[in-house]
C-alpha cells in the first residue's frame, strides 16, 4: 500500500525532507527497480553502486541525480520511512509506481498528471479517500483534484475506490 | 543569453521576469544551476542559489541583485520556499529569475522549460 501524505495538509511528524542528505547513505546495486528509475526519470542508465550513466553516457556520481530520482530511489529502498516527495515532477512519481508498491511519500498540494502504464498493483490512500489501483488515483488526480472523489461525481469509477 | 560550458551550448531564451520550471524532474533545472555557479565565479552576469546555501546561512536576497546579474536560478526553492518573496519579484522585473519549485508558487510567474539533450541545453518559456 502507498501512503500518499500531502505537505500542509496531513503530512505525519517524523519526514525525511532532505532527500539530497538522505540519499548519501543509500547504496545501489542495480536491480530492475533501481534501473527503472534511472531510465524513466533521468534517461540514465546503472553504471556501478557510486555511479551513473546519464542521457549521453558519460559516468557520473550518483551526487548528481536529480531529486526526483533521488526521492524515487530512496522510497524504493526505504518503504517505510516517509519520504519528501515535494521536489520530485509527476514522471518520478509515476516511475516509483511502476517499481513497488509499497511506500510513504509528502507530495505538493498540487495536481499531478501520472502515469499508471507499467504501475503495479497496489492501493493509495491520499487525504482519507483509498483508491484501489493507480489508475483510479491517477484518473482522480487528472479529472477531480482538489474535488474529494464522491459516487455523484465519479459514478463510473466508483468501483474503484474503496 | 548564450554561451558554450565544457562543451554544453546553454541559453537561456526568454526575457526578463520571473519563470518556475515545468515540474519534471531530470530536466537538468540543478545543472544549470551548476554551470551558472561556476560562471558567476568567473565575473558572468549569472547566479544560483540552493538549499545547501540556505542551511549554511547565506540569505537568497544576496543573489538577487539586479546590479550583479541578469539571471539567476534559485534551485530547489521548496526546500526554502517562501523565502525572498520580495526580492524575487523586485529582481523580475530587470533581471530573469528561474525558480525550480514544485509546489504552488507564492509569487506571481510565468512557466518555463528546459530543452536537455546531447550538448545542449536551453531554457524556453512554455
Amino acid at each position: 500500500m502507498f501512503h500518499v501524505f500531502v505537505k500542509g495538509i496531513d503530512e505525519p511528524a517524523d519526514i525525511v525532507w532532505d532527500v539530497h542528505a538522505a540519499f548519501g547513505r543509500v547504496t545501489l546495486c542495480g536491480d530492475d527497480g533501481e534501473r527503472l528509475i534511472l531510465q524513466r526519470v533521468e534517461k540514465a542508465s546503472y553504471c556501478d553502486s557510486t555511479h551513473f550513466l546519464d542521457r549521453n553516457g558519460g559516468k557520473t556520481g550518483l551526487m548528481y541525480l536529480s531529486s526526483g530520482a533521488k526521492a524515487a530511489l530512496l522510497v524504493y529502498h526505504c518503504p517505510e520511512t516517509v519520504i519528501n516527495f515535494v521536489e520530485a515532477g509527476s514522471n518520478a512519481l509515476s516511475a516509483l509506481f511502476k517499481v513497488t508498491d509499497t511506500g510513504n511519500i509528502v507530495v505538493a498540494n498540487r495536481k499531478y498528471l501520472i502515469s499508471d502504464r507499467g504501475a503495479l498493483d497496489t492501493t493509495i490512500q491520499y487525504r482519507g479517500y483509498c483508491f484501489s489501483s493507480v489508475r483510479a488515483f491517477r484518473d482522480y488526480l487528472a479529472n477531480l483534484w482538489p474535488e474529494p472523489p464522491t459516487k455523484g461525481l465519479m459514478e463510473a469509477y466508483y468501483d474503484d475506490y474503496i | 543569453m548564450t554561451t558554450t560550458f565544457n562543451g554544453m551550448h546553454v541559453s537561456v531564451e526568454i526575457g526578463q521576469g520571473v519563470y518556475v520550471f515545468f515540474p519534471e524532474s531530470g530536466t537538468g533545472k540543478s545543472y544549470l544551476a551548476w554551470i551558472f555557479n561556476i560562471l558567476c565565479a568567473g565575473g558572468d552576469r549569472v547566479a544560483s542559489y540552493t538549499y545547501a546555501d540556505f542551511v549554511r546561512g547565506f540569505p537568497v536576497e544576496t543573489v538577487l541583485d539586479n546590479a550583479k546579474y541578469d539571471i539567476v536560478v534559485l534551485d530547489r526553492y521548496d526546500m526554502y520556499y517562501g523565502a525572498g518573496i520580495e526580492s524575487i519579484v523586485r529582481f523580475g522585473k530587470e533581471g530573469t529569475v528561474l525558480v525550480d519549485c514544485k509546489q504552488k508558487p507564492p509569487f506571481p510567474c510565468k512557466v518555463c522549460s528546459t530543452v536537455y539533450y546531447d550538448d545542449v541545453l536551453k531554457v524556453i518559456k512554455v
